[in-house]
């Protein structure tokens, strides 16, 4: 997970943002273009912070990606997908039944449903990571 | 599935972190099986009876009832 090509990856899909956050403070949206430039600058500094415990716990010759890091992956992608299934066929389903039809910007639902399946992995990771 | 790991550490004069670093994992890893909250890979298994020159049946002790 330390890879050069992972790096290299990462780097770039921070130069792409920061490069459409830019183009759009500038030019199209600028609460957009902040949030961009925000989000990639966010996720760096915390990747800095992982990589540095990382590379601490390998410095000592711990394993940061053991057997039970990939067994509470497994689990907490398996919760998250099974919650987000469970959380939007209840969207749906009081929605059509009692809700009035909205019409949405499909970028924006999209937006939000990748974060939530992202929050709910991560919450489901630490709390898996918490019990066992 | 219960262990004696923890017994068998304390007998070696291990801490959990020297433990970790022979058989390749995490400290936390290591805390995890002592407390019976995680059941090892065979390989996992393997590699920590051989670090204390056991088989695998000396260290683990495997419950029929009660396994997920």
């Amino acid at each position: 997970m330390l890879s050069k090509q992972n790096t290299a990856a990462f780097w770039l899909t921070i130069a792409i943002l920061v490069g459409l956050g830019l183009w759009q403070l500038i030019y199209v949206s600028p609460g957009y273009g902040t949030g961009l430039i925000g989000g990639a600058v966010g996720v760096s500094i915390a990747r800095f912070i992982k990589q540095r415990k990382i590379k601490e716990m390998q410095a000592k010759g711990l394993n940061p990606y053991d057997e039970r890091v990939y067994y509470i992956a497994g689990k907490a992608s398996y919760a998250a997908m099974v919650s987000s299934i469970l959380l939007a066929a209840l969207v749906v389903l009081i929605g059509s039944t009692f809700g009035p039809a909205v019409m949405v910007n499909p970028y924006d639902l999209l937006g939000y449903c990748i974060a939530i399946v992202v929050l709910l992995y991560v919450i489901f990771y630490y709390h898996y990571n918490r019990i066992m | 599935m219960q262990n004696r790991l923890r017994e068998l550490r304390e007998q070696n004069n291990l801490t959990q972190e020297d433990l970790a670093v022979i058989v390749g994992v995490s400290r936390q890893t290591i805390i995890s099986l002592e407390k019976g909250k995680y059941n090892p890979s065979i390989s996992l298994a393997y590699n920590l009876a051989r670090a204390f020159n056991l088989t695998i049946e000396e260290v683990f002790i495997f419950n029929e009832k009660g396994e997920d």
